[in-house]
């Protein structure tokens, strides 16, 4: 019974899969649908129709210059990107912790300023961050001479201010998240009966507080990723990297390939991540 | 002779840009469009988006996660990328001057950054629905002989509403983001005047992410107000819909707060 149901699932991640695949298609070929800004409805289909020809045989995808294939140069382009979100995705955590926690333990009464001041920040568009922050490494170095970090990747690689840079402003959204699970948690009733039992605080929010708000904070990953590589793009741009996303945009083929690279894997671990913890809460209730 | 750019406080309050233009003036022509197209695009977001909701909110569960599926990938990969590949060929001015109307590319422009935040909204709008309809309240009344129409309106309406001027705030954030890294990317709004490999592309709209995008290099040389003063304005913008926002928000809860003691 458990097999049949497993394969089930299997054949259900393979379906939705290729469905996001095909919705995929459907927008790489749309600027053939407007195409000067007139309507042109069989040019589209049959670009439709070319494009799933192409992918569901492994034709030849192109870079844009029309020559080279893409394949082997954007797994090292994807390599770079994910090792610099992931890099980010760490840091970002970190930068989090540190702040909920300083927050917690430290300035417990003055919690509700430091949300909405946090809620302020994180308002102000990435982009604008980013700017900031290079524009105030720049002035540090014109005063002072001390070089904080590289600013364009010329000949060396830059790789301290693109992972700040990735990592700040996503890490205002990532405490403010953290926070409001924290405090939801603290209300529970085993928190007072830890602390009537003499527990340090330190010690409830470490092992207890800790362990149940993984699984909330695992469900808002998937904002996290999205506006993580959105950023990705600009940083791309910015610090003139040879990321994934840039080179996505330069052609449909890599935009194709891109978007699948992108979208099947991330789709799988969170499915996956799914029907592991409904399982889960299954078995506790 | 002095010669423009000016510094701030020199000639004009907050300086000119390259060409000797007062950077005040700049700013109050493209405040019409980037604070009124990014009004204009979330409440046609927020309008599609509610009226697609109430339609599919009541699907049973099998159609509704169907729904889900083919929408995902749009909570994946990135507005921002799709946005610029889609609008690419119709912003970026062909070698020879563009062929359509300014009021054509930015109708397209607006039509499409709707179009892009439709899916996602609509999924979560229609999931906080989904939520209010599992209450008892709404069996009660159902077994009561109210029709469908009479249950959206009268109850459903009711609780999700103030949600949806939350969202709204946080839709007009967003849509700044993207505005601001679409212009950033060198696609201004309603085109990029890009006349040959040798001057800058510049903004036709004067919309502050184009200024933003247009004179990004100056933030590396000795006249950064240039960039500067618009990242400025953007920021303000910014952080004053938040401000808004904090506000609504405590005003429902405190709203709810009273309705509650009037209950005890």
């Amino acid at each position: 019974m458990k097999g049949i149901n497993m394969v089930k699932r299997l054949f259900l991640l393979i379906v939705q899969c290729l469905v996001g695949v095909e919705v995929l298609i459907l927008i790489a070929v749309f600027p053939e649908l407007f195409k000067n800004l007139t309507f042109n409805g069989s040019p589209y289909l049959q670009a439709v129709y070319d494009l799933n020809i192409k992918l569901f045989t492994f034709g030849d995808f192109l870079l844009w210059d029309q020559k080279n294939s893409v394949f082997p140069v954007i797994f090292y382009k994807y390599m770079v990107s994910m090792k610099m979100l992931g890099l980010s995705f760490l840091t970002a955590c970190l930068i989090a912790f540190i702040i909920a926690y300083v927050g917690l333990i430290f300035f417990k009464s003055k919690l509700k300023y430091i949300k909405s001041f946090l809620e302020i920040l994180e308002s102000i568009p990435d982009l604008m961050i980013i700017l900031l922050l290079q524009f105030a490494v720049i002035i540090v170095y014109k005063k002072t001479g001390i070089k904080l970090a590289q600013v364009v990747t010329v000949r060396e690689e830059a790789i301290l201010l693109p992972v700040i840079s990735l990592s700040v402003p996503i890490s205002l959204y990532i405490t403010k998240v953290l926070i409001h699970y924290i405090e939801e948690e603290l209300e529970k009733h085993y928190v007072m009966l830890a602390k009537a039992k003499g527990f340090t605080f330190s010690y409830i929010l470490n092992i207890h507080v800790l362990r149940n708000i993984a699984d909330g904070m695992f469900g808002t990953s998937k904002m996290i990723f999205w506006s993580m590589l959105s950023t990705l793009l600009v940083i791309d741009y910015l610090f003139n990297m040879n990321g994934l996303l840039r080179v996505m945009l330069t052609a449909v083929d890599p935009f194709i390939i891109g978007c699948i690279l992108i979208f099947v894997p991330f789709f799988v671990i969170f499915r996956i991540y799914e029907w592991v913890s409904f399982e889960n809460r299954k078995d506790t209730q | 002779m002095d010669r423009p750019p000016y510094a701030p406080f020199t000639e004009y309050v907050l300086g000119s840009d390259p060409f000797g233009y007062d950077l005040v003036h700049l700013m109050v022509e493209g405040a019409k469009w980037t604070i009124g197209i990014t009004i204009t695009i979330v409440i046609l977001r927020m309008l599609f988006s509610i009226i697609l909701a109430s339609f599919i909110y009541s699907l049973n569960n099998r159609i509704y996660s169907c729904i889900k599926t083919i929408f995902e990938p749009f909570s994946v990969v990135p507005q921002t990328i799709i946005a610029y590949f889609i609008l690419f060929s119709v912003l970026w001015m062909p070698l020879d001057g563009f062929h359509t109307p300014f009021w054509l590319r930015a109708s397209f422009q607006v039509f499409i950054l709707v179009a892009l935040a439709i899916p996602s909204l609509t999924i979560h709008i229609s999931g906080e629905m989904r939520h209010v309809e599992k209450e008892d309240f709404i069996e009660v009344s159902r077994t009561l002989g109210s029709s469908k129409r009479y249950i959206f309106f009268k109850h459903i309406i009711p609780h999700v509403y103030e949600k949806w001027i939350i969202s709204f705030g946080q839709q007009f954030i967003q849509t700044l983001q993207l505005l601001a890294h679409l212009g950033f990317m060198k696609l201004f709004f309603g085109g990029t005047h890009y006349p040959d490999d040798d001057t800058p592309p510049r903004t036709i709209s004067y919309e502050w992410s184009g200024v933003i995008g247009g004179d990004i290099s100056y933030l590396y040389s000795l006249q950064p107000w240039i960039v500067l003063v618009p990242i400025g304005f953007f920021i303000v913008t910014a952080i004053s819909v938040a401000l808004i926002n904090q506000s609504v928000k405590a005003y429902f809860e405190n709203k709810t707060m009273v309705r509650l003691k009037k209950d005890n």
